[in-house]
């Protein structure tokens, strides 16, 4: 089957090569910002007298096939001033253009990235690009910006609470999301348990979230994308920017390597808590550690017009400890290749490493208990864009990821005496081979239609459990030797009707599948839950999702509004035994349920780009269930991310151009959540007793929260070498105590229902940013 | 998620925003389940078993007692056991049970309006304790007081073989400290988790375990300064001998005793049981009988052991 597929893609590649052969030249090139010299991801390039234009790739390349002739050629982005230019096409032509950005002419708010009319006139649905600007825009928890948390206010996006870790999309699960750091995935995006996100965002250049219609490139999550491209770094000049906060400070640098053909960026953030609050700490506690930091560095070098190298990375690690020690991060490295076969067909070679590790201690010397756990990646990743003429756009590629999970290694030492408690490494390998076509069918309807051939092979040396019933034993697995496999088709289709200039619909249908998961029974999971591959026993993750949206602009695109629909069937979906034991368990799977999940939902968006005021409006209506045997006695259950209302409202506003004033307002219904409804006394001790025997029957009260933030940006000077801006901000304004959880206890010897905020108090900051030059 | 606890509880500290207050929650509670609890041992002090029906969890009544039942048991060696109702609700065996050996079984037999409930145990073996210990420590971390602490310890070595399970009761002034706060800890050969299974030692109780009869050690919010032990108090340890699915039960009730909301709350679970039954009733509880050593010192600081 996977022979099959690629020799189709093979065929149709050859086919189209054919097609190339005509009267038509190329004009080719990359799209940039003029000041930095940072390549512009979805510029539009175009030529308005033909009706005939392209949007530039994830590395800013773009491919235009036209007949040979006089042009006026035209290039836009969002927030910068178009170019256009007469240019004379009679040969192939490479033509690189600089686009000025509008922020340093005047302080104009965009609120969108890409171009104007995108979110109708192209054939993506379900996905969002947000700019860092308008990250940075955002009231933030102790002024501290954050990728993940603004994501949260999209339409199909949710949270189980404040400081939990990640999100959900369209009633998928922390885990089902692919979160990827310049093409390396990060399998915990979270500082200090789920309070802030691992990316720092003086480091980020676009951050795209895809819910539905996901391009056959990507695999292996059920429910989203998470695609965080990094910057380049300022090939034409150095320059700074930094922060000073409450929680963390930050300073990035950046500049050229060679002048317009390389440069670099590293960006380092580190918190201080511990160390302001070192003083006030009492005795016992001044030992206390608690401090997280990061480090994202990039470089990239032009060896020519047809060769690009990068290079990227990431390291961050939290670190907590008092008489314990506990920590955890994350590392990636990704290196690329740039390689242009010819004007019209781009590729990309990646190789990446990720690994994720925890470390755990109690205990000193004679007497200790020391945990670590890990999951190591590494992958290469073969991808082709063929930019056929401006009608077809073909994309193909391969990618195969190995998998070590080092589900932990431990070391218990009791007065010198050591016992090892260990389990086996497990290896998996994973294979993925794609083909997307994107079609202009007739000038209304636009088409793309992808497969993806996912397989994946649970492989020895290992322990692994023979089956799930309660005798079943462990077994041994010589090295290659293959445990399990699977092979999965993933068909992608994606259809667009553009009804006229300023209206569209379209429709998607995916399937996908996700071969590891995630243990973890806790309401938000925690840094110490691991994946596991799908084995013998553990199935891998099925989804299909379909999705319909209508999309409309008014008043040339200074609104934007759209509704999609979406209808998600989950297969292999897991959850736990009571009171299972996922850590340290050679027989976990023993401990692991596993069923189906449903998701649908209604999503609106309104948006509004320009103005004195901008910002945006999301409300989703959706429901989100799993239906597994031994749990809620097998009948569909709530799952704990489900939110039935959510609506989100961003508002930013322009007071003149130094004072800026911005708001998020935040409603949400209730978690679903399991409460006891009874109790019982056994051996003196009063146990807790859930007579409805049902899971997530009960809401928490609605969630509601408006936060503020005033911004003062000082007068952009050009002769000065420093610039800065302040930002007031205030989390939770009117002091809402909302509820994570509920909880029964007994408090002076009687039972009451406790409720825990996380955030239960408003939240006052002040932080400082600059950029030096 | 001891572990957890801890970090967030750092966090909580340094940044003061995270917030509890009580609330009213309707908790619709459904029809009343019937408790067995049913834990014997070989110790020669009145053996009990108390059957009481569960009540709403906001219910501040007294439990309802289940009276008029009858319960019977015998063992593998063909004996037969009564009990007696003395008090209401709470059935006393008529015989003791300081001879049992480990591999023999029981099986027990409740009778409540015509509905049979049963359920099995076996006998486990367990070791000798060898003596108790205590020392002035340092304070615990978090505590109030600054002062020095006794900690006292109990030692016993856990046989060769894997597959010993204990349940660790902590012995205070003359009475077994069973609460909400002290559940008391379990040891699996000696361990708080499983060792490999090529194992086969005679290992000592790891320290944690050893030291789990001091108030605040073994579990618990580690600040809780009130119940520290004093000079002249005779501190002691009850070890039970234990099934490994008397184990799960104990562990499911000690998540969901500390299951305190916050973001790394488990859902809810209820407790399992032993107890089988065709009736319509629920019934939940445990039927067990231990085989339990026993060992008690007086803290003093004219000598460091009870031996």
């Amino acid at each position: 089957m996977i022979k099959h597929t690629f020799s189709t893609s093979i065929l149709i590649f050859f086919l189209f090569v054919g097609i190339l052969k005509s009267e038509s030249v190329t004009l080719s090139g990359y799209v940039k910002n003029s000041e930095s010299g940072e390549t512009l991801i979805g510029a539009t390039v175009s030529i308005p007298e033909i009706k005939k234009g392209t949007r530039t790739n994830v590395y800013g390349f773009y491919s235009l096939t036209i007949p040979s002739g006089k042009y006026k050629i035209r290039a836009s982005y969002v927030g910068y001033t178009p170019f256009t230019k007469d240019i004379e096409i009679n040969k192939d032509l490479k033509f690189d253009i600089e686009l000025q950005s509008k922020s340093i002419q005047t302080q104009e708010v965009v609120v969108t990235a890409k171009s104007k009319d995108y979110n109708v006139a192209s054939i993506e649905m379900s996905s969002i690009a947000v700019s860092t600007d308008i990250i940075k825009k955002m009231p933030a928890l102790l002024g501290e910006v954050d990728v993940i948390k603004s994501i949260q206010l999209l339409p199909g996006v949710s949270t189980v609470g404040e400081g939990a870790t990640g999100f959900n999309v369209r009633g998928g699960s922390v885990s089902q999301n692919l979160v990827i750091l310049d093409e390396a995935p990060v399998f915990n995006s979270s500082h200090l348990f789920g309070f802030f996100s691992v990316f720092n965002p003086d480091a980020v250049k676009d951050v795209k979230l895809i819910k539905g219609g996901i391009p056959a490139i990507y695999g292996g999550r059920l429910s989203s994308i998470l695609d965080v491209r990094l910057k380049e770094g300022n090939n034409k000049a150095f320059q700074a920017d930094g922060g000073i906060g409450a929680i963390f400070s930050r300073l990035s640098v950046e500049g050229p390597i060679v002048k317009n053909k390389g440069s670099f960026l590293l960006a380092g953030r580190r918190s201080y808590v511990d160390i302001l609050s070192k003083p006030f700490l009492d005795d016992d506690l001044s030992d206390a550690q608690f401090y997280f930091y990061d480090l994202t560095a990039k470089a990239n070098y032009k060896l020519n017009d047809d060769n690009t190298l990068f290079l990227s990375g990431y390291f961050g690690r939290d670190v907590f400890g008092a008489g314990f020690e506990f920590n955890w991060g994350s590392e990636t490295l990704t290196a690329r290749w740039n390689h242009l076969f010819s004007n019209k067909l781009f590729s990309n070679l990646t190789y990446y490493y990720s690994n994720y590790d925890t470390k755990v201690r109690f205990g000193e010397e004679d007497t200790k208990f020391e945990f670590g756990t890990h999951i190591i990646n590494n992958s290469l990743k073969y991808d082709l864009e063929y930019f056929i003429n401006t009608d077809n756009t073909l994309s193909f590629g391969l990618e195969g990821i190995h998998y070590d999970f080092v589900p932990g290694d431990a070391e218990a030492i009791s007065y010198g005496t050591a016992t090892n408690i260990e389990i086996d490494d497990k290896y998996a390998l994973e294979t993925g081979l794609y083909i997307d076509y994107e079609m202009n069918m007739k000038d209304a309807l636009k088409a793309k239609i992808g497969l993806r051939g996912s397989a994946f092979y649970f492989i020895g040396p290992g322990q692994y459990l023979e089956d799930n019933l309660p005798n079943s034993q462990i077994k041994k697995a010589d090295k290659g030797q293959i445990i399990s496999k699977y092979f999965n088709p993933e068909p992608r289709v994606s259809l667009q009707y553009q009804l006229n200039n300023e209206s569209s619909l379209k429709a998607s249908y995916n399937r996908t599948s996700q071969y590891i998961h995630l243990l973890s029974n806790t309401a938000s999971p925690t840094p110490l839950d691991q994946f596991t591959p799908s084995s013998n026993i553990l199935k891998p993750q099925l989804s299909d999702q379909y999705a319909i949206g209508y999309f409309k602009n008014f008043d040339d695109n200074e609104w934007e509004t759209s509704v999609e629909l979406y209808y998600k069937d989950m297969q292999n979906q897991i959850d736990f035994i009571d009171g299972a034991n996922l850590q340290l368990n050679v027989e976990f799977e023993k401990d692991v349920l596993s069923g189906i999940g449903r998701a649908y939902g209604a999503e609106f968006y309104i948006k509004k780009n320009k103005g004195l005021f901008t910002g945006w409006l999301s409300y989703t209506l959706s429901k989100t269930e799993r239906k597994i045997d031994g749990i809620s006695q097998n009948e569909w259950y709530l799952t704990r991310f489900d939110k039935l209302h959510n609506l989100s409202l961003v508002l930013f506003y322009d007071l003149n151009e130094h004072w800026q004033l911005s708001s998020n307002f935040v409603y949400s219904s209730g978690a679903p959540v399991t409460y006891p409804t009874d109790r019982i006394q056994f051996q003196g001790i009063e146990v807790n007793y859930n007579s409805t025997k049902k899971r997530n029957e009960f809401k928490l009260s609605d969630y509601h929260r408006l936060d503020l933030s005033l911004s003062y940006t000082s007068e952009h000077d050009p002769e000065s070498w420093i610039n800065g801006q302040w930002v007031f901000s205030i989390y939770n304004v009117y002091n809402r105590k909302n509820a994570f959880s509920i909880y029964p206890e007994f408090v002076d010897n009687k039972p009451q229902m406790t409720r825990f905020s996380v955030l239960g108090t408003i939240v006052p900051s002040i932080s400082y940013n600059f950029k030096i030059r | 998620m001891k572990l957890l606890k801890s970090s967030i509880y750092i966090i909580s500290l340094i940044f003061l925003f995270a917030c509890e207050d009580p609330v009213d929650v309707d908790l619709s509670s459904g029809k009343a389940v019937i408790v067995a609890d049913a834990i014997l041992t070989n110790l020669d002090t009145p053996q009990k078993i108390t059957l009481r029906k569960s009540q709403p969890y906001l219910s501040q009544n007294e439990y309802e007692k289940i009276q008029s039942a009858t319960i019977t048991m015998s063992d593998s060696q063909g004996n037969d056991y009564s009990f007696t109702e003395k008090e209401e609700g709470d059935y006393y065996l008529n015989e003791n049970l300081t001879n049992i050996q480990p591999g023999q079984t029981f099986d027990l037999s409740i009778n409540i309006n015509s509905e049979i409930f049963t359920a099995k145990t076996e006998i486990y073996r367990v070791p000798k304790i060898d003596s108790i210990t205590w020392k002035l420590v340092d304070p615990l971390f978090g505590s109030e007081n600054k002062n020095k602490m006794w900690l006292a310890q109990f030692w016993a070595i856990d046989p060769a073989g894997v597959g010993d399970t204990y349940w660790v009761r902590r012995v205070l002034n003359g009475k077994v400290i069973t609460d909400n706060e002290n559940l008391g800890v379990l040891a699996f050969d000696g361990a708080p988790g499983r060792a490999n299974d090529d194992e086969n030692l005679e290992l000592p109780f790891i320290e944690p375990i050893g030291q789990s009869i001091t108030p605040g050690y073994g579990g618990g919010p580690p600040t809780a300064d009130t119940t520290r032990l004093q000079l002249g108090d005779t501190v002691g340890v009850h070890l039970y001998s234990i099934s490994d699915d008397f184990a799960d039960f104990m562990t499911i009730l000690d998540n969901e005793i500390g299951n305190k909301g916050g973001l790394f709350a488990t859902p809810t679970a209820n407790v399992p049981t032993n107890f089988q039954s065709d009736s319509k009733n629920i019934i939940v509880g445990w039927f067990q009988i231990s085989n339990v050593s026993e060992d008690y010192g007086v803290i003093s600081d004219q000598k460091f052991t009870n031996r």
